[in-house]
């Protein structure tokens, strides 16, 4: 339990930011979510409520134990992981071409995919704690990039590449964090990056020298319209009535929002249903379309004290452990927010990556609570009080 | 505090020291600074979205779901001069198929809904025996031919009974973008009365809006047809499709995503097209239609089976006003509102089981006028004094000339020998002979002016009639008869010697010496000589206006070719004193509401023919002796009227031989036929063509005797 020492530790900035941006989640599913569903208006703000309430119960149990106490058990926690998403293909259900969720009870299924982004974080951090200092060579980077790749794979496998990108997200972040050598890590990122590059390239070439022949169409583990979907944000109007069809849709909300935004319920291109999944993936257009740059400025803004303050958290952590827990938290959030944010303003491609508290989703939800109950509980236990 | 510290140290908990701390710190800030790039760059990106460019995505919504739908104003009525309506609008119901609604329906999934559609329409579909993935096929293919204008939805299928209705109300669910609504469609409840010339709606083709975009009146109101519009094919529908159609309101539609109507607000109103009120007296048309119905079943059951078609022109003398004008076989224009089945197109556009019946054969058919060219002959040879009416001319073949002469012309018809014969009989009779004798004067004198005088009648000009596709048709003359036929000879001459030239070119160059250099420009200018003689024979032969041309023009045979119209606008010019009127069939137009005239159409005189009164006179009398008479002195068309006692006027008979002599043609020939009436200040002029009717005054004038007893109340004493 807290005790008061540690109550007194509490950062208000952080705690604030959070009331807040999940005060305007429902404020904004309100409008996003109030003709989905015929004669109940507020159905979906319901559900968010009942996902947010008992959130606040999760944030209070992970609150209950000393983070610290969880370190032990990281390899369980990493095997647990792997077990939750292998079971996703045993028990899965499918929905919309892709197996991501678990039936727990009539009518309720999880999404395991959400909950490993925070186990990861957490047996991560403890790998990366065992190694610190010895991240300086490119050999040391081997063993943690396997110790992600084999969850991550498995998610790609559902398929849901948006949230295996978290986990490469999430690797670099506390990999950064924990002390890689920049020059080499960076460097690898590069030639990474240099590297899928050649291979779309090899992939979607057909005119090449004889000598590079063998390598045309290189085959790659996605098919060619999921990889079309990823790239069409670059030009959406080159399929307006396919692929590009939703991104369009998103930046017409957004822009005709302006300055002072439509006004609550007023938006048209969410109102009258142009937005796709416009209470999920969507739905900073249509806050935005309503609520223009000034409703936008405020969203960011909260987001903004919500970062800075974790990272202000991770800073004063007690220990390690704390601090990579911590800016793995941060770095997948900040993910969430720059993927799910460019895609509805058209400078990123359409993952279904939901934004953080806004979006609806009770899986998302929980996993977010979790991830504010393990700050707070970094929070909470920081170096400070060693002092006072 | 030290305790706690020694505690936590106690129990293996790891703690940094303040240099280790201080390189996460560090690592921690650079954190931040990603953080923060990531806020501003998608901050910036919003700025422009919302504030730089938001004028431009508020546009792009706006587009979205504010959809300016044009809202078809109803077509007006086009009415007799009576006020009888020969054309209206009747609402029907129609399927349609909105491509928009469809698409949207569920991913992928609008191929069913079409091919389900299908399924209940094929009972109704035009073609019977189609199977339902064809009937798929032919819709996907008819919205996809729409795609143009997403909210306009695409008519699949008209006339839906009520069964259907019930059908797609009970099915709506399952067929998304499917409605039936009703719509105004043209209706022609007199058939096929004056089917032709009221003409009949479609969609505008690609290629028409260009010629559409045109019309002055369109131009003069800044209106510019566009796809989809429905426009007037032919007829009247065609020619006064700018004032019957109306103007079209605006309506501005709220739509969702799914392309359903959220809100409808008319902006615009439309407003109905104007009411047109036709010269044409539907009853007088009626009578005439009939009768030319009977005089081509007499003819097609006693004479020629081929015998299908004709044309009938009745016009008022002294205006231009056509009171009737019929073409057979008949068109009904309903039959081509809608969907056209195999049947009705073989009907009506081509000449499989009958002639085409969508062809108006008053207005765009051309026939040899035959011997009711005679009046244009008798004109131009008294106008140049080369005869007078009381010269009297052997109808003998001698009289042609000698026999080299004899053998160009023609014969009287049936063997006559109708002795001497001056003018008025010439007419009477029909004398080949005579005409022929005063036609070649004609020609030697001046081998331009029959065709000038024709030209005045309006034969082988056009009329300017107020409709589309009128035939100009061809009054011959020696200089046409060149500019035709001479252009060929003479470019194959050129072809020929152009040959020699660049022959003899390469064998010059080759040459060894001189000498037979010499030898061969010889060789060369003989070959060329042979050219030019093989070409002056060809053109003596083919282009030279000759003697038989001469003979065979004076009797409407040769190259004459007009159209019944041009033959009753001829002989009204001849009877009215010599003015030539354009003629015209729409009166007036009429506001569709109130009922008042918005605008007039007056007669208009195109010129003045340059032949004398006394000439003018004198040929009308020829051609009241056409209809009296009796015994040596009846006319050729004495018996149609006799049992007319009221009957005054005058005609000219024609049997226009097909083709020549030689061929099969040559021994069928088509009945022409002239008339007005009465004879002291003529009111009425009829034309007439019964296709192998053989002779005019047995078949054609039967039908002007019905369209004058019909105009001027006459009765029969006969009782028929």
């Amino acid at each position: 339990m807290f005790d008061k020492q540690n109550i007194r530790n509490i950062d208000l900035p952080f705690v604030v930011a959070v009331l807040l941006l999940l005060v305007t989640s429902l404020f904004v599913l309100s409008t996003a979510s109030y003709n989905l569903v015929k004669g109940q208006q507020y159905y979906y703000v319901e559900l968010q409520s009942i996902w947010i309430i008992s959130g606040v119960f999760l944030v209070i149990m992970v609150n209950r134990i000393d983070y610290q106490k969880l370190q032990k058990f990281s390899w369980y926690i990493y095997g647990f992981n792997i077990l939750l998403l292998s079971a996703v293909f045993i028990f899965g259900s499918e929905a919309k071409g892709a197996t991501r969720w678990i039936p727990i009870a009539p009518g309720i299924a999880i999404q395991p995919s959400e909950f490993a982004k925070i186990f990861i974080i957490l047996s991560f951090a403890d790998f990366l704690t065992k190694r610190q200092g010895k991240l300086n060579r490119f050999r040391d980077f081997i063993v943690p990039f396997l110790y992600v790749l084999l969850p991550m794979l498995l998610i790609f496998k559902q398929p849901d590449l948006g949230t295996s990108l978290v986990f490469v997200a999430i690797f670099i972040g506390m990999m950064f964090i924990a002390g890689a050598n920049i020059r080499k890590f960076c460097g690898l990122l590069l030639s990474g990056v240099t590297a899928v590059g050649i291979a779309l390239w090899l992939h979607f070439s057909t005119n090449l020298p004889s000598w590079l022949k063998f390598a045309e169409g290189l085959p790659l583990p996605m098919k060619d319209y999921q990889l079309k979907r990823l790239t069409v944000f670059m030009n959406p109007a080159s399929d307006s009535a396919g692929d590009g069809y939703n991104i369009l849709q998103s930046m017409w909300a957004l822009g005709s929002g302006g300055f002072w935004g439509k006004g609550y319920r007023q938006g048209t291109q969410g109102q009258l249903s142009f937005l796709p999944e416009h209470h999920t993936d969507f739905i900073f257009a249509v806050f935005s379309e309503e609520f223009g740059f000034i409703g936008v400025s405020i969203l960011l803004f909260f987001f903004v004290i919500f970062l800075l303050r974790g990272i202000y958290i991770a800073m004063h952590a007690r220990d390690l452990y704390g601090v990579l827990i911590a800016s793995g938290i941060i770095t997948m959030i900040s993910f969430h927010i720059l993927v799910n944010v460019g895609m509805n303003s058209g400078i990123m491609p359409v993952t279904g990556i939901p934004l953080p508290f806004i979006s609806y989703g009770g899986s998302a939800m929980w996993a977010n609570m979790i991830s504010i109950g393990l700050l707070l509980n970094i929070n909470l236990r920081s170096r400070r009080l060693i002092f006072k | 505090m030290i305790d706690r510290v020694r505690t936590f140290q106690r129990k293996g908990l790891i703690e940094m020291n303040k240099r280790e701390r201080q390189f996460y710190v560090n690592r921690l800030w650079g954190l931040t600074f990603v953080v923060v790039l990531i806020f501003t760059v998608l901050g910036v990106n919003i700025w422009g979205l919302q504030i730089s460019e938001g004028a431009y995505y508020t546009a792009m919504a706006e587009g979205n779901y504010m959809k300016l739908v044009k809202v078809p104003p109803t077509r007006g009525d086009i009415v007799d001069k009576n006020g009888k309506v020969l054309v209206t609008s009747v609402p029907e119901f129609v399927l349609n198929l909105d491509l928009m609604g469809l698409q949207q329906s569920e991913p992928n999934d609008w191929k069913d809904v079409v091919k389900r559609l299908a399924g209940y329409i094929k009972p109704y579909w035009t073609y019977p025996n189609q199977s339902i993935e064809s009937i798929t096929e032919d819709i996907l293919v008819n919205t996809q031919n729409h795609q143009w204008e997403r909210y306009r939805p695409v008519m699949i299928l008209d006339k839906v009974p009520q069964e259907l209705q019930a059908i797609i109300a009970e099915h709506q669910n399952e067929l998304p973008g499917v409605s039936v609504d009703a719509v105004p469609l043209r209706f022609y409840p007199q058939k096929t009365l004056a089917g032709q010339l009221l003409g009949y709606v479609r969609e505008i083709g690609d290629k028409e809006i260009e010629q559409f975009n045109q019309n002055s009146d369109a131009q003069k109101a800044g209106f510019e047809y566009a796809q989809g519009d429905m426009i007037g094919k032919s007829g009247v529908e065609k020619s006064y499709d700018f004032w019957l159609r109306g103007k079209e309101g605006i309506q501005q539609v709220e739509v969702d995503n799914r392309a359903r109507p959220v809100s409808k607000q008319l902006i615009q109103p439309p407003e109905p097209g104007m009411t047109v009120q036709l010269t044409i007296d539907a009853d007088l048309q009626k009578v005439v239609e009939e009768s030319l119905d009977q005089v081509i079943a007499n003819v097609q059951n006693n004479t020629n089976p081929n015998a299908k078609a004709g044309a009938a022109v009745v016009m008022d003398v002294n205006t231009g006003k056509i009171l009737a004008m019929a073409s057979r076989p008949g068109m009904d224009p309903n039959d081509l509102t809608g969907i056209i089945s195999n049947e009705m197109f073989d009907k009506y556009y081509t000449n499989k089981i009958a002639p085409a019946a969508s062809l108006d054969r008053a207005l765009s058919g051309l026939y040899a006028p035959g011997s009711t060219f005679k009046m244009v002959t008798a004109m131009a040879a008294l106008q140049l004094n080369l005869t007078t009416p009381d010269e009297q001319i052997e109808g003998k073949k001698t009289s042609l000339g000698n026999l080299a002469i004899q053998q160009q012309g023609t014969s009287e018809w049936g063997g006559n020998n109708f002795g001497l014969v001056n003018l008025s009989r010439a007419l009477a009779k029909s004398s080949n002979i005579y005409f022929q004798v005063i036609g070649r004067r004609v020609f030697e004198s001046n081998p331009e002016f029959v065709r000038q005088i024709a030209h005045e009648f309006g034969l082988g000009v056009e009329s300017g009639v107020d409709l589309p596709g009128e035939a100009k048709g061809i009054a011959p003359s020696a200089k046409w008869k060149e500019a035709y036929f001479g252009p060929a000879f003479l470019k194959a001459r050129d072809k020929k010697l152009a040959a020699i030239e660049a022959d003899y070119a390469t064998k010059l160059e080759q040459a060894p010496d001189a000498k037979s250099r010499q030898k061969l420009r010889m060789k060369k200018d003989s070959e060329k000589n042979a050219v030019d003689v093989e070409y002056k024979q060809k053109v003596y032969e083919n282009v030279d206006w000759k003697v038989y041309d001469s003979f065979n023009n004076s009797i409407g045979q040769g190259y004459n070719s007009y159209s019944p119209l041009q033959l009753a606008n001829y002989t009204a010019t001849l009877v009215n004193g010599g003015k030539r009127y354009s003629p015209y069939v729409v009166e007036k137009l009429l506001n569709p509401i109130t009922g008042e005239i918005a605008r007039q159409y007056d007669p208009k005189v195109i010129n003045t023919v340059s032949i004398s009164p006394a000439n003018l006179d004198a040929v009308k009398q020829g051609m009241r002796a056409v209809v009296t008479g009796a015994g040596d002195d009846a006319g050729t068309a004495s018996g149609v009227f006799a049992d007319l006692p009221e009957f005054s006027g005058g005609a000219k008979t024609g049997t226009a031989q097909l083709g020549n002599v030689n061929t099969a043609l040559g021994k069928t020939y088509n009945g022409v036929f002239v008339a007005f009436a009465p004879y002291d200040n003529p009111q009425i002029a009829f034309a007439g063509v019964v296709e192998y009717g053989e002779s005019g005054g047995s078949t054609a004038a039967y039908v002007a005797k019905a369209a004058f007893m019909k105009y001027f109340g006459w009765k029969s004493t006969n009782g028929n």
